[in-house]
């Protein structure tokens, strides 16, 4: 079988929810019910055949042509593969359960894997706000899984996280790890306003830009779970295992909440 | 249907709407992926805006973006607690004014001018300000010195330090230049003494993440005492459009009809997002409130509803209106008294509208070629 190929025949004039292209959604459809299906958000009712190129029959394994119009890749994944080839737009992988994201290209929109409970989301570029952050009304943000960016994201990042890893390669902007309640965010700068209201959870870099002072400094320590998560952080995204410290000043907070979270910094 | 629609204005041919309600409605009909916004207008008008994008498939979003983003999330994400002015102008013993915009308030409505009168064994006002930037309030009436916290910090660190200290937790330790512990702990002590505390802040000083932090302080002071907040006033009627948004499409604003039901959502239906991005082929900005039409407006094809004074030189078809409340009456969110009121008009003049010209522009879309 080969790789369903979703190729955009031009830039989408409008935003895509592209909820439906996950496997257990394609299962069992074929060429003309794909291509019948609705993924226009205006009163044209845009489907995938005015749009896209449809080539291949494995939904286990979708190839799509990016854009940053195209919202709701992989929501509720429960397994497969899905490659896009570019950017996305806004809930990559929203509430996945399992399976395989890879983005070439950047998230644009906000909001990728919020509510996720497992599988993996890989972003070579760049993302934009609240990646692993909860919607506006939700409990949670990220809730398992783990979601790797190798470029910078924007402010929020694990906003409400619960549980689950976030490894950010490079820079993460303000508010990370706000009202978080578990879970670990791993990144080589945090932004302003790190762990802010956060009651559990871990978030770990390189450097703190004006850490809040109601994180309280207890020590430098050489803990022994560090080498564990870098050797396994190491295993799922080579090279960024370096961003794990091996000797730390640890931080507790934030008082401002349960003071049970810890800013890890070295 | 479109006879009487414009029977309500062809009584008004001095504005001369009814060819410039034409030419709205072939803009607005032609578009695929139109786009409501301003919105500062009365009740009716809401609605008929909201109806209309249910014909055309619109975005609909407000100008007071805030009070959507972060008031209404922050509701929505955590719960919150809150009063009206009157029971805040009454009962309170604490006034706390969280943000320039809480000070600015109270100077402008002066809602605390007087000391409040109703309850005799209430004790003497208290005002507080925490992180205001060095702003005090001229016109609020207190019986004791205004005492200030944190001019010189975000709103955000200021309210976690009171949380912390409140909470009877350790904090690092303080540098120089800012206040020192025991300055935030007698701040802590004097909110925890307060038998009805009532903390003012403006959502347009604060995002959901600080909003969330100040309602979670207020829970945390209520395991003691009373202490309750209250939310600046969104300007524009902004409060009033995301009720009737909330009533009609059970979403507060924005809210896109593009695919023939209501879909909440912050980012995708921002109307300056939509607009900037090329995501929006058409604008109806309606400004009988104000605000005026945004610079990010001139690249998208504009019908503007504007009142009298107010300048749209970017929009395409530019249509006056009346401003509820002084050309002709109407129904308006009353932040004081926190409801609906019908108000009546203060200096009438033949002006239609916001309703009447969205009913035109629906009624010719009918009538037309939508």
């Amino acid at each position: 079988m080969a790789a369903l190929t979703f190729t955009l025949k031009a830039t989408p004039p409008e935003r895509l929810d592209l909820s439906a292209l996950v496997l257990e959604r394609l299962t069992g459809l074929d060429a003309d019910a794909i291509k019948a299906l609705v993924v226009g958000t205006s009163r044209d009712g845009l489907t995938v055949g005015d749009l896209f190129d449809v080539s291949g029959d494995d939904p286990a394994d979708i190839r799509l042509s990016g854009d940053e119009r195209l919202d709701n890749i992989g929501r509720g994944l429960k397994g497969g593969r899905i490659t896009v080839e570019g950017d996305a737009g806004i809930y990559l992988g929203r509430a996945m359960k399992a399976g395989l994201i890879a983005v070439s290209g950047s998230v644009r929109g906000p909001y990728a894997g919020t509510a996720m409970t497992g599988g993996t989301i890989r972003i070579a570029g760049d993302a934009a706000d609240a990646v692993g952050g909860a919607v506006p009304g939700a409990m949670h943000g990220q809730a398992g899984g783990l979601i790797t960016v190798a470029g910078h994201v924007g402010a929020y990042a694990g906003d409400r996280m619960r549980r689950g890893v976030l490894v950010v390669e490079g820079y993460v902007g303000d508010a990370a790890g706000a009202r978080m309640v578990g879970g670990t965010i791993l990144a080589r700068t945090l932004g302003t306003r790190a762990g802010a209201g956060m009651k559990r959870g871990t978030l770990i870099a390189k450097t703190v830009a004006d850490l809040e002072p109601t994180f309280v400094p207890t020590g430098t320590y050489a803990m022994p779970f560090l080498t564990i998560l870098r050797k396994w952080v190491e295993s799922e995204v080579p090279g960024a295992g370096a961003l794990v410290p091996s000797n730390p000043m640890r931080y507790r907070g934030d008082m401002a909440a349960l003071g049970k979270g810890e800013v890890i910094v070295g | 249907m479109r006879g009487e629609a414009l029977s309500v204005l062809s009584g008004h041919p001095e504005t001369g709407a009814d060819p410039a309600i034409g030419r709205a409605a072939a803009l607005l009909g032609g578009a695929r992926r139109p786009v409501i916004a301003g919105l500062g207008c009365d009740v009716d008008g809401v609605r008929a805006a909201l109806r209309l994008a249910a014909a055309l498939g619109a975005s609909v979003d407000h100008a007071a973006r805030a009070h959507g983003r972060s008031e209404l999330r922050v509701l929505a994400d955590s719960g919150v607690m809150t009063t009206t002015v009157a029971e805040a102008r009454h009962r309170s013993d604490l006034i706390v004014l969280a943000g320039p915009g809480a000070v600015a308030w109270a100077d402008h409505a002066k809602a605390f001018a007087d000391a409040g009168g109703l309850y005799s064994w209430r004790g003497e006002r208290g005002v507080l300000c925490l992180a205001t930037g060095g702003a005090r309030p001229a016109h609020v009436a207190t019986g004791t010195p205004v005492a200030a916290l944190g001019d010189g910090m975000s709103l955000h660190r200021v309210l976690s330090l009171l949380r912390a200290r409140v909470g009877q937790k350790p904090v690092a330790p303080l540098p120089g230049n800012g206040p020192a512990l025991a300055a935030i702990d007698a701040v802590a002590l004097q909110m925890k003494s307060a038998a009805f505390g009532v903390m003012i802040v403006d959502a347009n000083d604060a995002d959901h993440v600080t909003l969330d932090a100040l309602q979670a302080l207020v829970k945390d002071l209520n395991k003691e005492t009373r202490f309750t907040t209250l939310g600046v006033p969104a300007h524009h009627h902004g409060r009033g459009a995301h009720l009737v948004s909330a009533w009609t499409t059970g979403g507060h604003l924005p809210v896109g009809l593009g695919r023939g039901y209501p879909e909440q959502d912050d980012w995708v239906h921002d109307a300056e997002r939509r607009v900037t991005a090329g995501e929006a082929d058409a604008l109806l900005w309606i400004g009988a409130l104000g605000p005026d039409l945004p610079a990010w407006a001139a690249g998208v094809p504009t019908v503007a509803l504007i009142h009298h004074g107010a300048t749209a030189n970017t929009a395409d078809v530019v249509i006056e209106v009346g401003v509820p409340g002084v050309t002709h009456g109407g129904v308006l969110m009353d932040a004081v008294r926190d409801g609906f009121a019908a108000v009546d008009a203060k200096a009438p003049q033949p002006l239609p509208s916001v309703a009447a010209v969205i009913a035109g522009i629906e009624a010719a879309l009918i009538g037309g070629n939508p």
